[in-house]
């Protein structure tokens, strides 16, 4: 048996406003691989995550963040999903229709029920001729010891998510 | 032939100052990966530090180069340790961080059993917290090397005098390229 699955992949035939996926149980850690892009038309989305549809204040996120010669870290707490606008991702207005932002999203230990769920994420943004680029090393922590039983993606702003967006989820085993 | 394969999985039913030290381990494989969850019973700090050892080395045969950020709007930190005995300052949740919340290590070890080179290694380590203050959490992208070219057969992480709090867990996995 793989000691790494893919659960499931979505690939967006069309736009939507958020993403979930419910399929969760079985393995140690969870990680999301994200292509993703924007409808907004004047600038750049957020792509926020939440768990177990909790929209309450118990997300906090941490970061390291360059962009060109932009180097600072950053934190924010009491939100109401992980990331806040902290990973930038390219839409109609910033990027144009080409660029989609890459993530790699790691759930840590999310059955445990004496753990708060952790995450830690790389997130990247960049265009071929430099004009546009970010990098972020995020970690954060949901303060809930709840067996995470869905995540949830969604552009901030009620934007939505590009036709063309595609997400896999794999399952970690530790057996 | 599988390409994770997991090599040992430890969780802690009670407090201890080692989280693993695992012996013996096959040189069957390209590369070994690491993922852990810590916590430290540290008193009065919301940060501890977890360190590691290969094959029982307890020289100064360990060098490191640490990306750090403590959160606060600053521009992050890069330092560098040379000849200490250890792979140091691997983030680890303490006492006065946010409660059940446990730090993160992510390593790997690059052809851990080749006997012609020194051991390079890539750790990912965070410390999240609810407390938005800098330094009271933490985020490291550290590089490591270990001096030597024995094959790791042996992998240890401890702390130096405090303990590891109950539910902290590692796995390690070895990595298989295409034979």
């Amino acid at each position: 048996m793989a000691i790494i699955e893919a659960i499931e992949t979505v690939y967006l035939e069309a736009d939507v406003a958020n993403i979930t996926f419910s399929s969760l149980a079985g393995y140690e850690h969870l990680e999301l691989i994200m292509s993703m892009h924007g409808t907004r038309a004047t600038s750049q989305i957020y792509t926020e995550a939440t768990l177990n549809a909790d929209d309450g204040s118990n997300y906090s996120t941490r970061r390291i963040h360059a962009s060109g010669g932009n180097l600072y870290g950053q934190s924010t707490s009491s939100d109401s999903d992980f990331f806040n606008n902290y990973n930038s991702t390219a839409s109609i207005g910033s990027g144009g229709a080409e660029l989609y932002s890459y993530g790699r999203l790691t759930i840590y230990d999310y059955l445990h029920a004496n753990k708060n769920t952790t995450i830690s994420e790389c997130w990247t943004t960049l265009l071929g001729d430099m004009s546009y680029g970010q990098t972020d090393r995020n970690i954060g922590v949901w303060d809930n010891t709840a067996a995470v039983t869905s995540i949830k993606l969604r552009p901030g702003s009620s934007y939505n998510f590009l036709r063309g967006s595609t997400i896999t989820l794999n399952g970690i085993k530790s057996s | 032939m599988a390409v994770w394969n997991v090599v040992n999985h430890t969780e802690l039913s009670s407090g201890n100052a080692t989280l693993i030290d695992v012996t013996s381990i096959s040189s069957s494989y390209d590369h070994l990966y690491l993922m852990a969850s810590m916590r430290s019973d540290k008193a009065s700090t919301t940060r501890s530090d977890s360190e590691i050892q290969f094959n029982g080395d307890t020289g100064n045969n360990y060098d490191t180069c640490h990306l750090y950020s403590g959160g606060g709007n600053v521009t992050p930190n890069s330092y560098k340790q040379n000849g200490v005995d250890s792979f140091d300052q691997i983030e680890t949740a303490a006492a006065d961080c946010l409660a059940d919340t446990f730090s993160f290590l992510e390593m790997w070890i690059y052809n851990y059993s080749n006997t012609t080179h020194f051991k390079q290694c890539l750790m990912l380590s965070g410390t999240p917290n609810n407390d938005s203050a800098e330094h009271k959490g933490g985020i490291k992208v550290t590089s490591g090397v270990w001096s030597s070219t024995a094959a790791i057969d042996r992998i240890k992480i401890f702390q130096g005098s405090d303990d590891f709090v109950q539910y902290s867990n590692v796995t390690i996995y070895g990595i298989n390229g295409a034979v």
